[in-house]
C-alpha cells in the first residue's frame, strides 16, 4: 500500500495551503491580461477608435465587425477557468473563515467579470456554472446574471465595513475594504444603469445615488507593471513589445475617432494617440488594411500612445459622473445632469493628463438635455477611446450614439484606385467599414461575439448561437 | 581423456550447409554450434559415442561417432515445423507454431540492410498491420510506430519496446515542429540486434502489462558466439550515405514579387506583375543603395539552398565463445554520423553506442547473464516554424528572388538589417546561422538476469533491467534589434517590424527505470501432452525529472546561447514525475500431441497512478492454436497448416498526478503571447488551480481484442500465407477531456468512450524461384484497419472532441475524435451551395455581394480522416552469384491530411493554383447570389456577375480568404504515398577470394533510401509522411512548415574475420 502511495505532485503544492492571499493576485492578472488586451483590442475596432494598418491583418476581421467563436475562445476561457473559479475558491475559503472584506473583493471582480461576459456574448453559464460535477451547465438570460451579480454584490457589501482587512492585491494599495466599498458601488451602478432603459430599477438607482460613494480616483491596476516579458502591461504586450519574437503592428487610430477629435483639436488626442511619420494625426479606415495601397503605409497612421506602465482601467471617474449624468437627466434636474456632465468631461481630461475640458462642454458639445444620450454617448465615446474601449463599444450599443453617418467607408477610401478623402468624414459619425459583416448588415454596431467554441462544442445544453445583430438583453 | 572431432551439416534437400546447428556430445557437457559453412569441431571426452544434431525445422539426428574424427550429417527438414523460433513475453523462446496469435519476427540482417539510424525505419512496410511513421527526413528524426490503428483518444499509442527482456524508455522531445528522440528505440545500433518481433494483439502482449496494451516489439539482441575455424568473430560493417533533397512543392515561373498584382518592392510573396525580364529594383534603400535584378523567375532556387549531406557509419564487433564454452561474449562499438540536405551542419545527427553481452553457464542448473548498452546522441536541428525558420523563407520567396548571392551574411541586405522582406520571414541562410537547436542525451541501459534450475523441468529467473537517461536541450533564437538609421525609404514596412528579443532556451533533464522480474518456469511432458507454466512478479519504477530555463532580451544577438546572456528575463521551472507499479502473473501452455496448444495468462497490476482505493486490476487472455496438417498425411500441396484463437485484455493506467486537483505558479494568457502575465510580479508571488481537474474516481483503461487466424505453407514451403483477423476495443479510456471552460476547468480526467479497431492482415511470402544458383523471394503484407470511434461523452457538442486543430485568422482546421465516425475526422469552414434540390439553382455555389464564397459560420465535416484505408508492402530480393537485389516498397492508400505548405504555396501567390485564369479578373463559375428583401428577407437567388479581379484584392483575397473557392480545404491533402523505402544491391565476394585475405565473409552493398514516392493526384507539396505536431495522434494532424523530404544513397562494405 505504501510502496505505491506516491501519487502527490510534488510540483504543485497542497491544495489545503493554498490561501486566498496567494490565490487573489493572480486572479487580478488573469483578468487584467484579458479585460485590457483582448477585449480592449476588440472594443476599439468596433467602436471605430481603431482600425487596421497597412501591411498586417491580423485582426482585419474586427475591423470588418466580426467575430469567429474559435477567436474569442481564449479569452472566455481565462475568465471563467482562471479568473471565476479561483475567485470562487477565494470566496469558500472566506466564507469559512468569515474574512468577509476578502469576500468583498472577490465577489466584486467576480460581479465585474461577469457583467463583462453578459455584455459581450449576452447570454453564459451562471447558475450551473463553476461546479465540475455539471460538465453541460446551462445558459443563463443577461437579465438573469445581471440580477444575480447585483444580489451578490448587496450581500457581500452587506456583510463588510470600511475597516475589514482584504488581502494583498494589486488594485488597492490599503489592506481593508476602505476602496472596495465603493468600487463596488461603482460597479453597481453601471450595471444598473445598463439594466435601466429595458427595466425599472429606479428605486436601486436612486438609493445608490443617494448614498453618494463612490471612487474619487480611476480603479486601475497602475504602477504595477515593469518592462519585462510577463510583467508589462498586456495590451503594450501583444501590440507594441518585441518580447514575443517579431512585433507585427496592427492597430492604428480610426478616422472616425481621430477626425472627431482633430475637429475641434480635443487635448485627449495627443494622449490617447501618437502623431504619424509625418507629424500628423491620421486614422484608418475600418475595413480595409490598405494593403494595395502605395500612399497609405505603415507609418502613415497614428498608433494609440502606449507603454509598458499604462494602467489597465476597470471604472474611470469619468465613467460614474456620465452615468450621474445620465440618471439625472432621466430622472432628475438637467442643471445637476449638465454639472455631472461637466465633471464626466474634466475627469476624462484628468485622467488623460491634459486641459481643455471647458473648451468641449461649453463651446464644442454642450449640455443639451433634449438630447442627452448623443451628447453623453459621444462624449463617453470620446473619454473611453484612450481608457476602455471595451466599455465604449458597450455604452455605444445601449445609448446608440455616434450614431452612423451617411457616408460609408467604401466612399472615404476607395481601394481600387488607392484615393483617400479623409474630409468626406462626418465627426461624431459611425461609418459602415469597406469590407463588413454581411451576417451583421451595413450601417449596424456589432451588437454580441458568438459563443465562445470552447462552450459551444463541449456543452450540449449550449443554445443555438445567435445572430451577430441581436442585442444583448440591455441593448434591445 | 577428450578428442577433437569435426564435421559438416548440411541440409538434405539441396545440400546447402546450415549454420548454426547445435552439436551437443550425447551424455557429455560440451556442445558447439556450425558456422556459416555448415562446420564445427568439438571436443568430447572418450565416454561420449553419440553427437546430437539441434536445428529447428529439421529433424533431430543422432550419429554414433565410433572413432571418426570426421563426421557429415545431413539434416531434414521437418515439414510439420515453422523454422522460425519467437521469443514472446519476458524473453520466453517459443516455437512460433505453439502461438495462438500473430508475431511477426523480422531479421537482423534486414534491418541493417537500409543502414537507418533509427531501426524503426527499416521495419516500414515490412509487417502488415504496423504503421511506421518519420516525422522527417531531417537526421534525428524520430518515429511513430502504431500497430494495428489508433485506439488511445490521448496519445499513447506506441508500443513498448522490450529489449532482451527489458523495457525501454521512450522519450521523445518537440521543439520548433521536431519530434526527436531523447532515449529508446533510436539509440539502438542496427547491428547490434538480432530480430525483431512484432506482437500485435492483446493475448500476445498482456503478459508484459499495462504499457503493452499497444502492442511490443520485442528486440533480441546478439549474443556471443562462434566463428568459423574460431571462437571468435570480428565483423566490420560500415559505410557513407549522401543526403538530397527529394520533394518539394511545386511552384509558378509565371509572376513575382508583389501584392495584389503590383509590385510592392518589399513583399514576401508573387502576387505581383507577370515577370518581364526587366531589370528592376527591389527591397528597401539602404544608406542610398538598393538591390537590382532581372525581374525574371528563379525556376531551381529552393532546390539550389540544399546541398547534398554526407553521413557515415560504422560497426565493429566482437563476438565469442571461451574454450570451455562456459562463457559467451559479445562487444560492438557503433557510429552514426548524419548530416542533413541542409547547408552546413546545422541539421546533423551524431551517434555512438557501445554494447556488451555476457553470459556464464556456470554448471548445469545455473547461469548468469549481464547485458550492457550505453549510447551517446547528439542532434542539431533545423526548426519548422511560422517566421524567421529556414523552409519558411524558402517558400514565401518572391519567385524572382535568387538566393545562391544571399550567402554572404555580412552583407546587410542578407540579414534582416536590409533584407527584401520585413514581413516575418527572412533569409534562410540567416535563419541556418543563427538558430540553434541541440539536444544532447545518453542512455545506460541493460540487465543482470540469474537463471537456476533446481529440477530439470523448473527454471527460476530473477532479472534486474535498468533503463538511465540524460538529455541537455538547448535552443537558441537570436535577437533582431533594428533601428532602421539607415534605412532610407522602407516601402511602407521598416525592416525593424522583424525585431524580436531572441531567447535562450535550456532544459536539462533525467530519468530512469527499474524493473524486477521473479520468474518460475516449468516444463515438461507428460505422455502426449507438454506443459509450460510461468509466474511471475514484476516490480517497476519510473521517473523522471527536468529543470529549464528561459531567458531573453539578448545581449549577444546571436551564438552565445547561455543564460547569462538574457537581460530581461529569467524563468526558472522544475519537474519530477514518479510512479511505481507491481504486477503478478502467470502463464499456462498446454500441448497435446504436437497439434493443439492452449495458452491462458492472467495478470493483475497495481498502479501507483490510480486512486489508492482503486489500483488494482485484473485482466486475462487465452489462445488456441491447432496444427490441423498434423491429421493429414505428409504432402507436397500444403506442408504445414495452423488455426489459432486469440482472446485477451490489457488494463492499462494512466501518467503520475491524475487524480487530484493541483496549484501552479501564476499565469495569464494573451492572444498570441503565452504568458503575458506570469508570477511572481512585482514582488509577489501567486498560485492558481490547473486548469485540468483530476478525478479520484479514475479506472483503469481496458483494452479487449479477440483475434482469429491461420498461418499455411505450401509446396514444400515455398509458400506462406499468414493471414489474421482482429476485433480490438479500446474500453474506458482515460482522457483529458476539454471541457466548457464555465465549469471553471478547462479540461477534466475522465473515463468515457469507446474506440474499436478491427481488421485484416495478410502476409504472404514465397518463393518463386528456387534453383541451386539463383533464388527469387517476393513477399506481400496488406492491411486494412477499420477505425470507428464508438462513443463518446454525451456533454459534448455533436460528441466529438478535438484532438487537434490549426487556427489563424479565421481558418482553422479541426482534426475530431467523434462518435460514430473513425477517429481523426477533419473539419473546417467550407464553401456553401444550393442544397434544395428542387431548386433550379440547386448544387451552385453562394457567393456574397463581393464575388466571394460564403464560408459556413461553423466548422463542417470535410469527409476526410487521418486513417489510411488500407497499407500494404513488398519486400522482394533476387539472388545469385552471390549478389542479391533486394527492394522494398511501402503503399498506404487514403486518408487526408492537414498542410500548411499546401495553403502557403496559395498565400505567396508561389503555388501553381495562383495562375488560375492567368490571374486574370473572373467570376466564380456556378455562382449565384442571395437576394434580400428591405428587411433582409430571404427571397431567392440571382446569378452572380460580380468578377473577382487582383486590382481591387478580391482576386488575391479569393486564395487568401476563402482558399480559393474550397474554404479551409485549402488546408488538406490526400494522405495517400507509395514509397520505394529502399533498393540495396549486395555482392558477397566469392569465398575463395575471401579466404585470401584470412577474412571469412567480405560483402558489399549500394542502396537507395526513400527512392521514389508517388503521392496522390491532389498533393503537389509534401512527403505525407511528414509531421510536424509531435510524436502519435496528434503527429497524424499533419505539418507545418516541414522541412523538405529526403533521399539517401549509401555504400557498405561488410568485413567478417
Amino acid at each position: 500500500e505504501k510502496y505505491l502511495d506516491i501519487n502527490q505532485d510534488p510540483n504543485a503544492p497542497s491544495e489545503e495551503n493554498v490561501t486566498p492571499e496567494l490565490i487573489f493576485p493572480t486572479a487580478e492578472m488573469n483578468l487584467a491580461s484579458s479585460y485590457g488586451n483582448f477585449l480592449r483590442i476588440i472594443g476599439g475596432y468596433y467602436s471605430q477608435h481603431y482600425s487596421h494598418d497597412f501591411g498586417t491583418s491580423n485582426y482585419l476581421d474586427y475591423s470588418k465587425f466580426m467575430m469567429s467563436a474559435t477567436r474569442s475562445s481564449g479569452t472566455y476561457s481565462q475568465l471563467n477557468s482562471r479568473v471565476l473559479k479561483n475567485l470562487e475558491t477565494i470566496r469558500e475559503k472566506t466564507t469559512e473563515s468569515e474574512d468577509w472584506g476578502t469576500y468583498l473583493a472577490a465577489t466584486t471582480l467576480r460581479a465585474f467579470v461577469y457583467q463583462a461576459l453578459v455584455d459581450a456574448y449576452g447570454e453564459v453559464p451562471y447558475s450551473e456554472a463553476l461546479d465540475i460535477g455539471n460538465t453541460s451547465p446551462k445558459f443563463d438570460e443577461g437579465s438573469v446574471i445581471y440580477a444575480g451579480i447585483l444580489a451578490e454584490l448587496n450581500d457581500a457589501l452587506s456583510k463588510v465595513t470600511e475597516s475589514s482587512p482584504v488581502v494583498e492585491n494589486f488594485l488597492f494599495s490599503s489592506n481593508d475594504a476602505s476602496e472596495w466599498i465603493p468600487f463596488a458601488n461603482a460597479l453597481k451602478f453601471r450595471i444598473l444603469m445598463r439594466m435601466s432603459k429595458v427595466q425599472d430599477v429606479k428605486a436601486d438607482l436612486d438609493q445608490l445615488v443617494a448614498a453618494n460613494n463612490f471612487p474619487t480616483e480611476d480603479i486601475a491596476w497602475d504602477g504595477i507593471w515593469e518592462d519585462v516579458t510577463g510583467k508589462a502591461n498586456p495590451f503594450y504586450q501583444e501590440e507594441f513589445a518585441s518580447y514575443f519574437g517579431s512585433t507585427q503592428i496592427n492597430v492604428i487610430g480610426n478616422i472616425a475617432l481621430i477626425g472627431t477629435l482633430s475637429d475641434t483639436e480635443d487635448g485627449r488626442l495627443g494622449a490617447f494617440f501618437e502623431k504619424n511619420a509625418n507629424g500628423n494625426y491620421s486614422g484608418g479606415v475600418s475595413g480595409t488594411n490598405f494593403s494595395t495601397s502605395t500612399t497609405y503605409r505603415s507609418g502613415y497612421f497614428s498608433r494609440p500612445v502606449a507603454s509598458y506602465d499604462m494602467p489597465v482601467y476597470l471604472i474611470t471617474v469619468a465613467e460614474t459622473e456620465f452615468f450621474l449624468a445620465e440618471y439625472h437627466a432621466r430622472y432628475g434636474s438637467s442643471a445637476e445632469a449638465e454639472a455631472h456632465y461637466k465633471a464626466a468631461i474634466d475627469a476624462s481630461f484628468a485622467t488623460a493628463g491634459v486641459e481643455g475640458a471647458e473648451e468641449v462642454y461649453t463651446i464644442h458639445y454642450p449640455w443639451d438635455q433634449d438630447n442627452y444620450e448623443k451628447v453623453i454617448g459621444i462624449q463617453k465615446w470620446i473619454a473611453l477611446s484612450g481608457v476602455n474601449n471595451f466599455e465604449a463599444w458597450c455604452e455605444l450599443r445601449r445609448l446608440k450614439y455616434p450614431a452612423f453617418g451617411s457616408v460609408t467607408g467604401e466612399e472615404i477610401y476607395d481601394e481600387g484606385n488607392d484615393d483617400f478623402q479623409p474630409t468626406l468624414y462626418v465627426p461624431t459619425t459611425l461609418y459602415t467599414p469597406i469590407l463588413f459583416n454581411t451576417q451583421l448588415g451595413a450601417g449596424k454596431v456589432l451588437q454580441r461575439l458568438r459563443y465562445a467554441e470552447s462552450s459551444t462544442s463541449r456543452n450540449s445544453n449550449a443554445p443555438e448561437t445567435k445572430p451577430d445583430s441581436e442585442p444583448v438583453f440591455w441593448a434591445k | 581423456q577428450d578428442r577433437r572431432i569435426s564435421g559438416r551439416v548440411t541440409s538434405a534437400t539441396d545440400g546447402a550447409p546450415i549454420a548454426g546447428v547445435s552439436v551437443l556430445a550425447v551424455g557429455g557437457t560440451t556442445a558447439t554450434q556450425t558456422d556459416d559453412l555448415g562446420t564445427f569441431s568439438i571436443n568430447i571426452p572418450s565416454s561420449v559415442t553419440q553427437l546430437e544434431f539441434r536445428f529447428l525445422g529439421y529433424t533431430t539426428e543422432r550419429v554414433d561417432v565410433g572413432s571418426q574424427a570426421m563426421v557429415t550429417v545431413q539434416l531434414t527438414e521437418d515439414a510439420s515445423a515453422l523454422e522460425e523460433v519467437v521469443v514472446t513475453a519476458m524473453g520466453i523462446t517459443r516455437q512460433e507454431k505453439t502461438l495462438g496469435y500473430s508475431a511477426t519476427k523480422v531479421g537482423g540482417e534486414e534491418i541493417a540492410r537500409a543502414r537507418n539510424s533509427n531501426i524503426t525505419q527499416s521495419l516500414a512496410g515490412k509487417v502488415a498491420g504496423v504503421q511506421i511513421q518519420a516525422s522527417s527526413s531531417d537526421p534525428g528524426s524520430s518515429s511513430s510506430v502504431v500497430i494495428r490503428g489508433f485506439g488511445s483518444i490521448n496519445g499513447n499509442n506506441q508500443p513498448l519496446y522490450v529489449v532482451d527482456g527489458v523495457p525501454l524508455q521512450s522519450n521523445t522531445f518537440t521543439a520548433d515542429g521536431r519530434v526527436n528522440g531523447l532515449s529508446g528505440i533510436g539509440n539502438i545500433a542496427q547491428d547490434d540486434i538480432e530480430s525483431m518481433t512484432v506482437l500485435k494483439g492483446a493475448a500476445a502482449t498482456a503478459l508484459y502489462g499495462s504499457r503493452a496494451a499497444r502492442g511490443v516489439i520485442v528486440i533480441t539482441t546478439k549474443q556471443g558466439s562462434r566463428g568459423a575455424d574460431r571462437n571468435y568473430t570480428i565483423q566490420y560493417n560500415g559505410g557513407v550515405q549522401l543526403r538530397q533533397v527529394s520533394y518539394f512543392p511545386e511552384m509558378q515561373n509565371e509572376f513575382g514579387q508583389g501584392w495584389n498584382g503590383t509590385q510592392t518592392y518589399i513583399e514576401n510573396g508573387s502576387w505581383g506583375p507577370r515577370l518581364d525580364g526587366s531589370t528592376q529594383v527591389f527591397g528597401p534603400i539602404w544608406n542610398h543603395q538598393q538591390l537590382i535584378h532581372e525581374y525574371s523567375a528563379r525556376k531551381n532556387n529552393v532546390r539550389d539552398f540544399f546541398d547534398i549531406g554526407v553521413s557515415n557509419n560504422h560497426n565493429v564487433s566482437l563476438s565469442g565463445v571461451s574454450d570451455d564454452g562456459k562463457n559467451t561474449y559479445y562487444v560492438s562499438y557503433s557510429n552514426v554520423s548524419d548530416d542533413g540536405s541542409m547547408p552546413t551542419d546545422a541539421d546533423s545527427y551524431e551517434r555512438n553506442t557501445i554494447a556488451y553481452r555476457g553470459a556464464y553457464q556456470g554448471a548445469d542448473w545455473f547461469k548468469i547473464s549481464s547485458t550492457v548498452n550505453f549510447a551517446t546522441a547528439k542532434t542539431n536541428s533545423v526548426g519548422s516554424f511560422q517566421g524567421t525558420s529556414v523552409v519558411d523563407g524558402l517558400y514565401e520567396l518572391p519567385r524572382d528572388v535568387s538566393l545562391l548571392d544571399k550567402q554572404d551574411l555580412t552583407n546587410p541586405f542578407n540579414t534582416p538589417e536590409a533584407y527584401f522582406t520585413p514581413y516575418g520571414i527572412t533569409n534562410p541562410y540567416w535563419a541556418l546561422a543563427n538558430n540553434y537547436n541541440q539536444i544532447n542525451s545518453k542512455q545506460l541501459y541493460g540487465k543482470l538476469q540469474a537463471d537456476i534450475n533446481p529440477i530439470k523441468e523448473l527454471t527460476l529467473t530473477y532479472r534486474f533491467g535498468y533503463d538511465y537517461n540524460d538529455y541537455d536541450v538547448k535552443i537558441g533564437t537570436p535577437e533582431i534589434d533594428l533601428d532602421d538609421a539607415l534605412i532610407n525609404e522602407d516601402y511602407g514596412y521598416a525592416p525593424s517590424n522583424m525585431n524580436q528579443t531572441g531567447n535562450v532556451y535550456a532544459r536539462y533533464g533525467r530519468s530512469y527505470e527499474f524493473n524486477h522480474d521473479f520468474l518460475a518456469t516449468y516444463d515438461n511432458t507428460f505422455d502426449r501432452f507438454t506443459l509450460t507454466a510461468l509466474a511471475g512478479v514484476n516490480i517497476n519504477e519510473r521517473y523522471s525529472t527536468y529543470m529549464f530555463g528561459q531567458t531573453d532580451g539578448l545581449s549577444f544577438d546571436t551564438g552565445f546561447w547561455d543564460l547569462s546572456n538574457g537581460a530581461t528575463r529569467s524563468d526558472l521551472s522544475e519537474s519530477q514525475s514518479k510512479r511505481r507499479l507491481i504486477g503478478l502473473f502467470g502463464d499456462v501452455t498446454v500441448g497435446f500431441d504436437d497439434m493443439l496448444f492452449l495458452n491462458l495468462t492472467a495478470r493483475n497490476d497495481w498502479s501507483s497512478t490510480l486512486p489508492i482505493n482503486g489500483n488494482s486490476y485484473f485482466y486475462p487472455g487465452a489462445t488456441l492454436s491447432w496444427i490441423f496438417t498434423e491429421l493429414i498425411p505428409q504432402n507436397d500441396i500444403l506442408s504445414f497448416g495452423k488455426a489459432r484463437l486469440a482472446f485477451g485484455r490489457t488494463g492499462a493506467d494512466t501518467d503520475p498526478y491524475r487524480t487530484s486537483y493541483n496549484y501552479v505558479q501564476g499565469f495569464a494568457s494573451g492572444y498570441y503571447a503565452t504568458d503575458i502575465a506570469q508570477f511572481p510580479m512585482n514582488g509577489v508571488n501567486a498560485f492558481q488551480l490547473s486548469g485540468t481537474a483530476g478525478s479520484l474516481t479514475l479506472r483503469p483503461e481496458m483494452n479487449e481484442e479477440f483475434e482469429a487466424g491461420v498461418n499455411m505453407r505450401f509446396l514444400r514451403n515455398r509458400i506462406g500465407i499468414d493471414a489474421a483477423f482482429y476485433n480490438r476495443k479500446n474500453i474506458d479510456q482515460i482522457f483529458t477531456l476539454p471541457v466548457d471552460p464555465s465549469t471553471g476547468f478547462t479540461n477534466m480526467v475522465t473515463n468515457f468512450g469507446e474506440v474499436r479497431n478491427r481488421g485484416v492482415e495478410l502476409l504472404l511470402t514465397t518463393t518463386p524461384v528456387k534453383t541451386a544458383k539463383f533464388q527469387w523471394d517476393l513477399d506481400v503484407n496488406f492491411a486494412i484497419n477499420r477505425n470507428k470511434v464508438l462513443s463518446m461523452p454525451e456533454s459534448l457538442e455533436g460528441g466529438r472532441v478535438s484532438i487537434e486543430d490549426f487556427s489563424a485568422g479565421d481558418d482553422a482546421v479541426y482534426m475530431y475524435a467523434e462518435a460514430g465516425r473513425p477517429l481523426g475526422q477533419y473539419y473546417t469552414y467550407l464553401p456553401q451551395y444550393v442544397t434544395d434540390p428542387n431548386s433550379e439553382y440547386y448544387g451552385r455555389m453562394i457567393v456574397d455581394e463581393a464575388g466571394q464564397p460564403v464560408l459556413t459560420l461553423d466548422v463542417e465535416d470535410t469527409g476526410l480522416n487521418m486513417n489510411h484505408q488500407w497499407t500494404g508492402g513488398v519486400n522482394t530480393s533476387f539472388s545469385a552469384y552471390g549478389l542479391t537485389l533486394s527492394a522494398a516498397l511501402d503503399v498506404r492508400y487514403g486518408g487526408g491530411m492537414f498542410s500548411r505548405t499546401k495553403n502557403l504555396m496559395q498565400f505567396t501567390g508561389n503555388g501553381m493554383m495562383t495562375l488560375y485564369n492567368d490571374r486574370r479578373p473572373f467570376i466564380i463559375p456556378n455562382s449565384i447570389q442571395r437576394v434580400l428583401d428591405e428587411d433582409d428577407n430571404f427571397v431567392g437567388y440571382t446569378e452572380n456577375t460580380t468578377p473577382l479581379k487582383l486590382s481591387n484584392t478580391s482576386y488575391q483575397n479569393y486564395f487568401n480568404l476563402y482558399g480559393w473557392g474550397n474554404g479551409g480545404m485549402s488546408y488538406l491533402v490526400d494522405r495517400t504515398y507509395a514509397k520505394l523505402r529502399n533498393v540495396t544491391l549486395t555482392y558477397d565476394l566469392p569465398k575463395r577470394w575471401v579466404t585470401a585475405t584470412r577474412l571469412s565473409g567480405i560483402s558489399l552493398s549500394a542502396f537507395v533510401n526513400n527512392a521514389f514516392i508517388w503521392t496522390a493526384s491532389d498533393n503537389q507539396y509534401i512527403d505525407p509522411e511528414g509531421s510536424t505536431v509531435g510524436p502519435d495522434l496528434t503527429g497524424q494532424f499533419g505539418e507545418l512548415y516541414v522541412n523538405p523530404a529526403s533521399r539517401i544513397y549509401g555504400f557498405n562494405v561488410n568485413l567478417k574475420f
